[in-house]
């Protein structure tokens, strides 16, 4: 599936929050997975669901106002409650092994299972499946940074 | 009535050690990083994470440090310490016998997940109290898992 270069204007939040407050990645990169929350207290941009259910855990006592993410498509952010999300598939996720990918239109989401396979699912279920898979997650990229160091030193 | 200054001095060195000295990391860490709250208070729960930059991360439970470790994947943990629930001494979390639920609420979220130095104490505990015998991982996969039913309504 082609990841169109959308208009500049539909990727402002990525000028603004041009990285990942959790894990550093670089937003423009992962512009198909981004998110941003809209905190009363102000705005947060993530690379991905993962790191932004981590943000919402640490920020409990912040008052969310919307969230938003990209769509897989066009890159454009829409509201992540009324998005079609796909969990699962054979893309590789962003920081997780499962895959988490939101989509505008229903009929996008299901061009990507019939492609790549996945479940469709609401935002609710992309977000539990985000906090199930957590600590498999953060132990894998914690590894994966171990054995990066490793081979640095050698 | 006039107590002998010999009843008095016993009784004082009595008081002296019947109050438990407080615990190191307590003493150097009173409060959580995350909530606040009061370690001391919460000796039966605490956790210590080291991690392998020489920096050291005091939490009043697994759910405040299962924040951190979301917070910060890339880095390497040198130590995982939990304050035993009955002796409040630290143990290592990952030899600990962990307790998952019960009808004792826990601190931070309402499933309760409780360390032990033995299997005895830890059976114990369940005689009592119910819940289930589980490792580590199991008990922060938990805590993930919990961090949804918190975060559900948004």
């Amino acid at each position: 599936m082609l990841i169109s270069a959308a208009p500049a204007s539909f990727q402002e939040d990525i000028r603004s929050h041009p990285s990942c407050p959790i894990c550093g990645m670089d937003r423009r990169q992962y512009a198909h997975s981004r998110m941003l929350i809209d905190y009363r207290e102000g705005p947060v941009g993530t690379c991905s669901i993962h790191c932004a259910a981590a943000d919402i855990a640490v920020n409990r006592h912040k008052t969310v106002q919307g969230i938003l993410a990209a769509d897989y498509v066009g890159r454009q952010l829409v509201p992540a409650r009324t998005a079609f999300w796909v969990i699962g598939g054979d893309r590789s996720g962003v920081m997780t092994q499962r895959a988490k990918w939101a989509f505008e239109k229903q009929m996008d989401a299901e061009e990507f299972i019939r492609g790549h396979g996945g479940k469709l699912a609401a935002f609710d279920d992309a977000i539990k499946a985000t906090f199930e898979d957590m600590y498999a997650d953060i132990k894998a990229v914690r590894e994966r940074a171990q054995k990066r160091k490793a081979r640095s030193r050698r | 009535m006039r107590r002998s200054p010999i009843i008095l001095m016993l009784s004082a060195i009595f008081c002296m050690a019947a109050a438990a000295p407080l615990a190191d990391d307590i003493k150097q860490f009173p409060e959580c990083k995350y909530c606040g709250m009061d370690r001391e208070k919460f000796g039966y729960s605490r956790m210590l994470i080291r991690y392998d930059d020489g920096t050291a991360v005091p939490t009043c439970s697994i759910h405040c440090t299962g924040i951190d470790l979301a917070l910060n994947p890339h880095k390497g943990i040198s130590a995982s310490l939990v304050g035993d629930y009955d002796t409040r001494v630290l143990l290592d979390a990952e030899k600990a016998f962990w307790v998952l639920g019960g009808n004792k609420m826990g601190v931070m979220s309402i499933r309760g997940k409780w360390a032990f130095g033995s299997r005895k104490d830890a059976e114990q505990f369940i005689r009592k109290h119910d819940g289930a015998i589980t490792s580590y991982d199991e008990a922060m996969k938990a805590t993930f898992e919990d961090m949804y039913e918190i975060l559900r309504p948004l």
